[in-house]
């Protein structure tokens, strides 16, 4: 039985204590060691055997700054136990693991080699401990840290329930309060100039005050901290010297770039902050600011929407007005211009006498202004009933044919006028169709007059067209298809939709005449119908005004 | 040859305690509580006798004995006072309140709370802080508070978190996760029961467990997700067996019940529901509980009175106990089901 049955002894043990015991054990018995200690990189005693024994003073010493393994006399502790007959081992253990020394006979450690293997498996036991500890400390470190990650990944989840801004902020607050250990939290905004405490918790004060501190920490953009001084025991503020506050952190609340508070923490006990602390305040700052900015962003949209409704509702307003006063209007004009026309006609039929060459032709001239002036206030009236929803309809069967050449015949003083031919193709069977005739007669009768207006050369040609199903509508609806076509300058592509909208009318147009009323009244009414009035144009090779309505099939005419 | 164990210390004694108070075993714990005081009186350990004293309240409590327990936790505070172990008194105004709870003296346990609150935060005992601000949330539960609740149970676990206590913690996920459910957050509760099954699992405390499985199937049953319900039941039914749990077996059935009930088997589900009355038979939440479930299955059936009854009885039950919130939550329950199933005409 030697040392190296201790060195043995020493590598299976589960660490430096239950080492030197074991050691101790072992070389007490079979080489008469005494005493065994260890000391740590300061010196300090780190374990002896026997177990709870105090090493002595000079034993320490031994060991203090030993370099290499080291055979010394023992030097008598006083209590006459220990005599120039022991010696002292002392061996380095290694990078900052201190030292071990043994106590024993003198002789004892003559095998040189073998007690230092012996210091050399201690230290390595010491090391394996302190990576062991590491290795522990580290993971506990991580467990916390992912702790915390879900605690603040819970917070999100609570805050997301809500968008109301105080109960999201409290929430922060409270949180924050336990998540830190703190006495009370207080999450602060700034508005025009001022910092506003917006949410607190664990306060003694009621009503907070604007917070001096939480403004620094907003202005400085980054975490400031606060201590109590010395000799008043207080911190230097004196909104958190009235709370007793004695260790304070404030982190400042941004989001995008943009600082708008701090979030400030309050201790009324001494309390080291740490760096987990000001890393966590940070986080929790991220979630108040988030809140703050979302109920900006939804204080923002609720008052532009206000405002939308706002103008929505004046516009509607208006827009009611301006019908109510061209019905009414419309309708107080009519009344007096048919009396006009009436008496102007009467005069130039000569029931009043022969009206002289020159004044007939004044008086045909007013007649004409009359019959437009007529035209448009009908038209307004038309319009303002489309728009308000109240034109009504008298739907009955009705011939299609019959409708457009009662049309043309309307037209046909103009086309006449205009030396403009109008003819009709060849007519397909058509079935009769359920509609109002006299607003079909309508739409004819301004397209035609159109087509012929803008019209210099060539002619208008009128035709027909059964159709199934539409523009593949898949509805198996059947139309009938009325083409208006003219040899006229055509429309550019630009305009075509534009000539469908009230008031409207391209460049050339005015010159021809017409209210800008007409298109827009025969597309409402088409629509109306159940169909719609659409065009097909090209620049320099006239224009197609296409009015469909919809067939509801009893036979053919 | 004669071997002599040596004396149990206080504080193992303490910790045997500890561990069959977790386990339900009140005689056995109350025992050993009692036990581990006086050999701390002999020891002149006041720390563990006051520890002890208070070990003892909390066992009391559960056997509702609540004056004994009163009785002890004064004293317990007395002593720590005395002796200046401000963090051992401010745990037992813990105990008081939990003590003023159970006699649903609401406002009273709230201020007990309050004070072992700031004395926590004074003495930075995160660990109480949290149970403090966990007591209260219960008591904003029972009283239908459910958002008050929500926000109190997660400052408990914020502080828990910061204590390290992940036993604690794990309650306090699973009671975040029935308020959760209470307020409809379905998503939200599967994820905090399932958190607090972790914690739990790392911890293996085997009573939470239980719950946390069982109490898990309800979220997943809502969100659709049966076959995960059914599993984390049977996990819960084999833990709360292993235990000796039988109000989470009755909660387990309940859930059982509803799944029989959604997936149209009537008789499975009354079977399950007998069960479970069985199993919960002393008044208790979770037997309310099992009659608001009785009240669906009724209603189901049709059977009008009996719909009723059921509806009547979890409502009465719940105010008995002092739970207000889910007694208003369960008459209106009835109110609506009521206005569906019987619509008045207009009066001419």
């Amino acid at each position: 039985m030697d040392v190296r049955d201790a060195t043995l002894l020493v590598f299976e043990s589960s660490g430096p204590n239950a080492a030197l015991r074991a050691m101790g054990g072992w070389l007490g018995e079979c080489v008469g060691v005494r005493a065994a200690a260890w000391f740590d990189a300061e010196g300090a005693s780190a374990g002896t055997w026997p177990e709870g024994s105090h090493p002595p003073a000079w034993l320490a010493v031994a060991a203090a700054g030993v370099a290499e393994p080291r055979v010394q006399a023992a030097r008598g502790g006083g209590d006459g136990s220990e005599t120039a007959a022991h010696e002292v081992f002392a061996a380095p253990l290694g990078d900052g693991a201190g030292a071990l020394a043994l106590l024993g006979p003198a002789g004892a450690f003559a095998d040189a080699d073998a007690w230092a293997r012996l210091a050399r498996a201690f230290g390595e036991v010491v090391e394996r401990e302190r990576r062991f500890r590491q290795v522990v400390e580290e993971r506990d470190l991580l467990r916390q840290r992912a702790e915390e990650s879900e605690a603040l990944h819970v917070l999100g989840l609570a805050a997301n329930r809500t968008l109301d801004p105080d109960e999201v902020l409290t929430l922060v607050a409270r949180f924050t309060r336990t998540l830190l250990g703190a006495h009370y939290v207080t999450v602060n905004t700034l508005a025009e100039g001022r910092i506003r405490t917006v949410a607190a918790v664990g306060l003694h004060a009621d009503a907070p005050a604007d917070d001096p501190f939480a403004a620094r920490v907003a202005e400085a953009r980054k975490p400031l901290t606060l201590q109590a001084e010395q000799a008043s025991g207080t911190v230097p503020e004196a909104y958190h010297a009235a709370e007793g506050m004695r260790v304070g952190l404030g982190v400042p609340l941004a989001l995008f770039g943009e600082t708008f508070g701090a979030l400030v923490i309050g201790y009324r006990r001494p309390y080291e902050l740490a760096p987990r602390d000001t890393r966590l305040a940070l986080t929790l700052a991220g979630h108040a600011a988030v809140a703050i900015s979302n109920a900006r962003l939804h204080g923002a949209l609720a008052q532009r929407t206000r405002e939308l409704e706002r103008a929505n509702e004046e516009l509607r307003w208006t827009t009611e007005a301006k019908d109510r006063f061209f019905a009414s209007m419309s309708h107080e004009l009519r009344t007096p211009l048919n009396s006009i026309l009436g008496y102007q006609s009467l005069l130039l039929e000569g029931v009043v006498g022969d009206v002289p060459g020159p004044a007939r032709s004044f008086l045909e001239r007013a007649n004409r202004s009359t019959r437009t002036l007529l035209h448009l206030v009908n038209d307004v009236l038309d319009l303002s009933k489309l728009q308000a929803g109240k034109l009504e309809l008298v739907v009955v069967p009705a011939r299609i044919r019959a409708i457009v050449e009662e049309a043309m015949a309307t037209i046909e003083p103009l086309a006449a006028a205009r030396r403009i031919a109008v003819e009709m193709e060849p007519w397909p069977p058509l079935p009769p169709v359920h509609t109002d005739a006299d607003r079909v007669r309508q739409i004819l009768i301004n397209l035609l007059s159109n087509a012929v207006k803008f019209t210099d050369e060539g002619q208008v040609t009128l035709s027909a067209v059964y159709a199934n199903g539409g523009a593949g509508d898949g509805t198996g609806q059947k139309w009938v298809e009325l083409r208006v076509a003219d040899t006229g300058p055509g429309i550019a592509p630009e305009n075509q939709e534009r000539i469908f909208h009230e008031f409207e009318q391209i460049v050339g147009a005015t010159a021809r005449g017409g209210t800008g009323l007409g298109l827009a009244i025969s597309r409402k009414l088409a629509r109306l119908l159940g169909g719609d009035l659409t065009v097909e144009s090209e620049l320099g090779r006239g224009s197609t005004f296409i009015l469909r309505l919809p067939v509801r099939t009893d036979g053919h005419d | 040859m004669v071997t002599t164990e040596a004396p149990a210390t206080p504080h193992a004694l303490a910790a045997d305690a500890f561990e069959q108070e977790q386990l339900g075993h009140w005689d056995a714990a109350a025992r050993l509580y009692s036990l581990s005081f006086r050999a701390a009186v002999l020891e002149g350990d006041v720390p563990q006798a006051a520890e002890s004293l208070r070990g003892q309240a909390r066992v009391l409590i559960q056997e509702d004995r609540f004056d004994e327990a009163a009785e002890l936790v004064e004293l317990s505070r007395e002593i720590a006072e005395r002796a200046g172990l401000l963090q051992a008194a401010a745990r037992a105004i813990n105990v008081l309140g939990i003590i003023y709870y159970r006699r649903q003296k609401w406002t009273a346990a709230n201020e007990q709370y309050r004070q072992a609150l700031e004395l926590a935060l004074d003495l930075g005992d995160d660990d109480l802080a949290g149970l403090a601000v966990q007591n209260a949330g219960v008591i904003a539960y029972v009283r239908g508070d459910l958002r008050e609740a929500r926000s109190l149970y997660l400052e408990s676990i914020g502080a828990f978190v910061r204590s390290g206590n992940t036993a604690n913690a794990s309650m306090a996920y699973n009671n975040l996760a029935i308020a959760c459910s209470d307020l409809h957050e379905w998503l939200e509760a599967d994820i905090y029961f399932t958190r607090g099954i972790e914690l739990a699992e790392r911890q293996q405390q085997s009573p939470l467990l239980a719950k946390l499985y069982g109490n898990r199937a309800e979220p997943l049953i809502e969100i659709d997700e049966i076959e995960q319900a059914v599993e984390t039941l049977d996990r819960g039914a084999a833990v709360a067996h292993a235990v000796g749990d039988r109000l989470a077996l009755a909660d387990v059935e309940r859930l059982r019940a509803r799944l029989a009930r959604l997936r149209g088997d009537i008789d499975d589900a009354a079977a399950h529901l007998e069960l479970a009355l069985d199993l919960a038979s002393k008044p208790s939440l979770e037997r309310a509980s099992v009659f608001r479930e009785m009240a669906l299955l009724r209603a189901a059936q049709s059977r009008y009175d009996e719909t009723r009854d059921a509806y009547l009885s979890a409502s009465e039950l719940y105010r008995t106990l002092g739970a207000v919130g889910l007694a208003r939550d369960t008459a209106d329950a009835l109110a609506a089901w009521d206005a569906q199933t019987f619509p008045r005409s207009e009066e001419m």
